[in-house]
């Protein structure tokens, strides 16, 4: 019988010290986010060569420790919608975390949006309290609208839909479907081979001729000889003004 | 034990004489009438182990003698028998023990079945029942489904069991003794052997597993092999089973050859599965649906592959046995828990095969030797030696960070585990109590390589002592305590990463994880003090100390650990674990029915565990850093069982229920990945009678898993669900008759059982609070239905 009230005294004295403290589990909030002055939830649209005034505000109910902000193209198709959105061309992307104070602070900066960025890009914003409770993260989708660099647009090459890289052998000549446009004229466009030190191989011009929109019906290049089991395929275009864009992709030796 | 070992030794010594009659029997479950199989025999100074259907035969002089039949975790019956000039047919139902202390059962080749450390200990003896009924991607998912057991989860191929709550460095998987390696990458990997290498399994709880050292503070799970054939011959088992949920094949098969004083095994099994299917076509990420395309997880096929070979053997002072063990696994990962979940990559656009990225790779090798030798009468030498080998590699689409030049191979990261472990026993039996001391020695080494860094290369030794007194009678009751000591050096290789400029020219260099050198001694104890009130009652209670060393993950890691979806960071500040444990347990078994409740209670010093800092990782797709901190913490619960048969012993009911609460002392918070209280309700209808050798049952369970609403900062809650379970299992007997037995054929029998099954009855749609997917809201496997057909050959 000692043993049964050693026992029964252990379990109402587990059930003492297990009554939970007063600890501060409340997560920090994320009120605004705000691009431009409007506030955004899910998607945004700004134009390349802006400026993007980016405005965040944030509350916690102790004490604000971090605030990270990451910016990212969607170039390596991270996607937040359901079909994904376009990918990414251009470079930009920021990465920034930013020390907070008191129970309410803001963050405000602008940052330029490159001339040759084009595509979705990925706003990720999150809090953390001097706890450790982590925000809801705020995802911002952010579609860069670019009417200054040309629009490269390869709809088919061969009548197959290009993906990552295309299959090829020596002596194929592969046949382009699309267009190259640019409000401003189009001044150059060429069509090049280059091996992978980026050396190039073998080139066809295409005769834009001034137009804001060339079609590639037609337009062709013969592969060359592999040296290693890739090559890379670009289609360069320039406008009148001088701004230059570029698409890629590999081309792959079975 | 030692008589008994020398009887089992003599048992293979000729006797013929004409004048021997034959002596068989039948040994059952008292209550079930169940058969028990592979119980244990002595008749004078033969000893052998019953077949399947716990049948036995032998031949006899005339004449009286001392029998002795045992099996685990029932009382021995201990009596004398008078063999006269006719056959001999005795029908023994043994009950349950109600003493799992000191419960030590020899069988045929000298094999101990329980150590001398006092244990709270329970025998997972149904695992073949488990099997067949529940579908299992890997062993860890098999033993979850055992009270007190839970199967922690990286998605649905991957996993390791959690004892009370408790996993990862806490928990050993023994395997022949030594505690295999399975830790090299935290808590997010499993086992490294299949559930076809399960043979005869114990679950350790508590403080119990101090004789298994450091690697095991908070319990064990044990794997030992069956007993060997009672007489020269052959055995075979073999196994297939196809589950829908996954498309999954499996097939294994064992062979059992005992020629005179040697036994060989072999066992062999292949598992291939395609894509799980789960009841949802979307799952939320950041408020963003995302698709779960033709209602599968994109890419969590995987295929094992498993192998084990073992040589036995008895002489006239003991035995031994050397076993290899091979496993070869390689499963997908799902693409959402690596980066940011991609919609396009989540879009299954060609039939998924094994050379899909991003997957894991895992091959494993151990070579275990274990031999037993009586030194005088009473006293007996355990020699252990083994070797592991675990490699492990995670594969993935080649890219750089930052200015990084994209690397040129598919191998993120690896890690290639080495070890050699030694451990040696002497062993004492007295009059009334039994001794055991031993040493322990572990040498590893840890060697790390891919386009990632996670934890550096590393090494240690780790070297033990111990020393136990068991079953150390004081009047009504009956003590046992031990004690040990242990110590170990860790070193860690520090790892520097280069810098890049925009021109992909290294400037400079970032040092990720710094170099640590630390030596600890610590020390365990536990006592455990046993009563028997009567033939159907037992009240035991324990206190232990228990102390593990920190884990080279523990003290050095620093990276995105894609398994928990986030950048982990270990701390070479953090120092050994120290832990106070309580256990209770009160048992009571009737002829009908059966009830227990076991209690726990632990409060633990510099717990180590990963715990949200309040700060933002420093990588490229990172979110909050998760830093292995320590802290006091506080942690009961407890497990109740009760039994029932009723309508004549053809129904069984069964109700089981486990709950755990954990939670820091200094400011009341949960611990993560604290399993939600569960239920489970099981019905089993006999159609025909126990004792028929031609058999079909039926069986139902309800399973309800309550919502966890106690969990650790910044872990989301999960809801509560319930899920329905049910088997037709039919068992054809076929066993050799009377006649046959003169022309000593007896023993020559087979059965073959065929098992449907569905799992998840009503494809209910839930989150599995242990899984580590749960962080991207992604339900579990939904209804499996399988057939399998089971064949034992003798």
């Amino acid at each position: 019988m000692k043993i049964n009230k050693i026992l029964l005294a252990l379990f109402i004295g587990v059930s003492l010290v297990a009554c939970k403290e007063d600890t501060d589990e409340e997560n920090p909030v994320i009120s605004a986010v705000r691009i431009n002055g409007a506030t955004v939830t899910s998607n945004a649209s700004i134009e390349a060569g802006t400026d993007m005034t980016l405005q965040i505000n944030m509350t916690d109910n102790e004490e604000l420790n971090q605030l990270k902000i990451d910016l990212h193209p969607n170039e390596d198709g991270h996607s937040h919608e359901e079909e994904g959105g376009e990918e990414a061309d251009g470079e930009w992307e920021v990465l920034s975390v930013i020390n907070l104070e008191g129970t309410s602070d803001s963050y405000s900066n602008t940052y330029s949006v490159p001339t040759n960025a084009r595509g979705e890009w990925h706003l990720l914003v999150d809090v953390l309290d001097k706890e450790g409770n982590e925000s809801s993260q705020v995802f911002v989708d952010i579609d860069v609208e670019n009417d200054i660099i040309p629009l490269i647009e390869v709809t088919s090459v061969n009548g197959a839909e290009v993906d990552d890289e295309i299959d090829a052998a020596e002596g194929d000549v592969l046949v382009f479907q699309g267009t190259i446009s640019d409000a401003s004229g189009l001044a150059d466009a060429h069509i090049e081979i280059l091996d992978e030190d980026g050396n190039i191989l073998v080139e066809e011009e295409l005769e834009v001729g001034g137009a804001a929109s060339f079609d590639m019906n037609g337009a062709s290049i013969t592969v060359p000889a592999f040296a290693t089991d890739h090559l890379e395929l670009h289609i360069h275009a320039e406008d009148n003004d001088g701004h230059e864009d570029e698409w890629s992709v590999e081309l792959h030796n079975d | 034990m030692i008589k008994y070992l020398v009887w089992s030794l003599l048992c293979f010594i000729a006797v013929g004489s004409t004048a021997q009659v034959t002596v068989s029997g039948h040994v059952y479950d008292n209550r079930t009438q169940e058969p028990l199989a592979f119980a244990t025999i002595a008749l004078g100074n033969q000893i052998l182990n019953a077949d399947v259907e716990g049948l036995w035969s032998l031949t006899a002089n005339p004449g009286e003698y001392a029998i002795r039949i045992t099996h685990i975790g029932y009382d021995s019956l201990v009596d004398s028998v008078v063999v006269e000039f006719s056959s001999l047919h005795l029908d023994v139902g043994l009950h349950e023990s109600l003493s799992v202390l000191g419960e030590v059962v020899v069988a045929a080749d000298g094999e101990e079945d329980s150590e001398y450390l006092p244990m709270i200990k329970a025998e997972l003896q149904k695992i073949s029942e488990i099997q067949i009924v529940y579908s299992s991607p890997n062993a860890s998912a098999l033993l979850g489904e055992f009270p007190g057991v839970r199967s922690i989860k990286t998605g649905s191929n991957a996993g390791q069991p959690a004892v009370r709550g408790l996993y990862g460095a806490r928990i050993g998987f023994v395997v022949d003794g030594i505690p295999l390696q399975f830790q090299q990458w935290g808590d997010d990997h499993g086992l490294g052997v299949d559930s076809w290498q399960l043979e005869r399994v114990s679950l350790v709880k508590g403080g119990s597993a101090l004789t298994y050292g450091p690697r095991a503070s908070a319990g064990a799970i044990t794997v030992s092999p069956n007993p060997m054939l009672d007489s020269s011959g052959v055995a075979a088992n073999v196994f297939s089973r196809f589950s829908s949920v996954n498309d999954q094949f499996e097939y294994g098969g064992a062979l059992n050859w005992r020629f005179n004083k040697f036994q060989l095994d072999v066992v062999a099994g292949v598992r291939q599965n395609d894509n799980v299917k789960v009841p949802a076509e979307s799952f939320v990420y950041l408020t963003r649906d995302l698709p779960i395309t033709n209602n599968e997880l994109k890419n969590t096929d995987g295929k094992s592959i498993s192998g084990q070979f073992r040589l036995r053997w008895v002489n006239n002072k003991g035995g031994g046995r050397i076993t290899y063990r091979g496993y070869y696994d390689r499963y997908g990962l799902f693409p959402g828990i690596i980066g940011i979940p991609d919609a396009r990559e989540l879009r299954e656009e060609s039939e998924p095969t094994l050379e899909d990225l991003p997957s894991m790779d895992v091959r494993s090798h151990s070579v275990i030797y274990r031999g037993f030798r009586e030194l005088s009468p009473g006293k007996e030498l355990v020699l252990i030696g083994a070797l592991q080998q675990v490699d492990r590699k995670e594969l993935g689409e080649p890219h750089g960070h930052g200015n990084a030049p994209v690397p040129d191979t598919d191998l993120a990261l690896s890690i290639l585990t080495q070890t050699a472990s030694s451990s040696v026993f002497w062993r004492k039996r007295a009059g009334n109590y039994k001794l055991n001391t031993g040493f322990q020695i572990e040498l590893s080494e840890e060697q790390t390589d891919g386009y990632e860094h996670l934890v550096p290369s590393s090494n240690y030794w780790q070297a033990g002592a111990f020393a136990a007194v068991n079953e150390y009678k004081i009047g009504k009751y009956e003590l046992s305590a031990g004690w040990r000591l242990d110590a170990s050096q860790v070193n860690v290789d520090g790892f520097t990463e280069p810098v890049y400029n925009d021109f992909q020219e290294i400037v400079g260099s970032n040092t990720r994880s710094i170099e640590v050198d630390q030596t600890w001694v610590i020390w365990g104890a536990n006592v455990l003090v046993s009563r028997k009130f009567d033939a159907h009652r037992d009240l035991q209670f324990q206190m232990a100390k228990t102390s593990r060393f920190p884990t080279a993950y523990e003290l050095s890691a620093n990276g995105v650990h894609h398994g928990t979806f986030r950048h982990e960071k270990g701390s070479s500040s953090n120092k050994p674990e120290n832990g106070y444990q309580l256990d209770a347990q009160w048992r009571y078994f009737g002829a009908s029915s059966s009830f227990s409740a076991a209690g726990f209670a632990g409060a633990y010093q510099n717990f180590i565990y990963l715990t949200p800092a309040a700060e933002f990782s420093d990588l490229p797709e990172a979110g909050q850093l998760y830093q292995f901190d320590a802290a006091r913490v506080f942690r009961y619960g407890g497990e109740i069982n009760y039994t029932q048969s009723i309508l004549n012993r053809h129904v069984d009911l069964t109700q089981d229920l486990e709950f755990v609460y954990a939670y820091r002392l200094d400011d009341g918070l949960a611990l993560p990945f604290t399993p939600p209280v569960r239920s489970r309700t099981s019905f089993v209808y006999h159609m025909t009678e126990r004792t028929n050798p031609n058999r079909l049952d039926f069986r139902a369970s309800a399973t309800y898993t309550a919502a966890q609403n106690q969990v650790a900062r910044n872990e989301e809650t999960t809801s509560d669900y319930m899920l329905w379970d049910m088997a037709l299992i039919g068992r054809i007997t076929e066993r050799i008759t009377e006649n046959d037995v003169k022309k000593k054929k007896y023993g020559q029998d087979y059965y073959i059982e065929v098992a449907f099954s569905v799992n998840n009855l009503f494809d209910r749609k839930y989150i599995d609070h242990l899984s580590r997917y749960n962080l991207l809201d992604l339900p579990e496997a939904g209804r499996n239905f399988s057939v399998s057909l089971r064949g034992y050959f003798n």
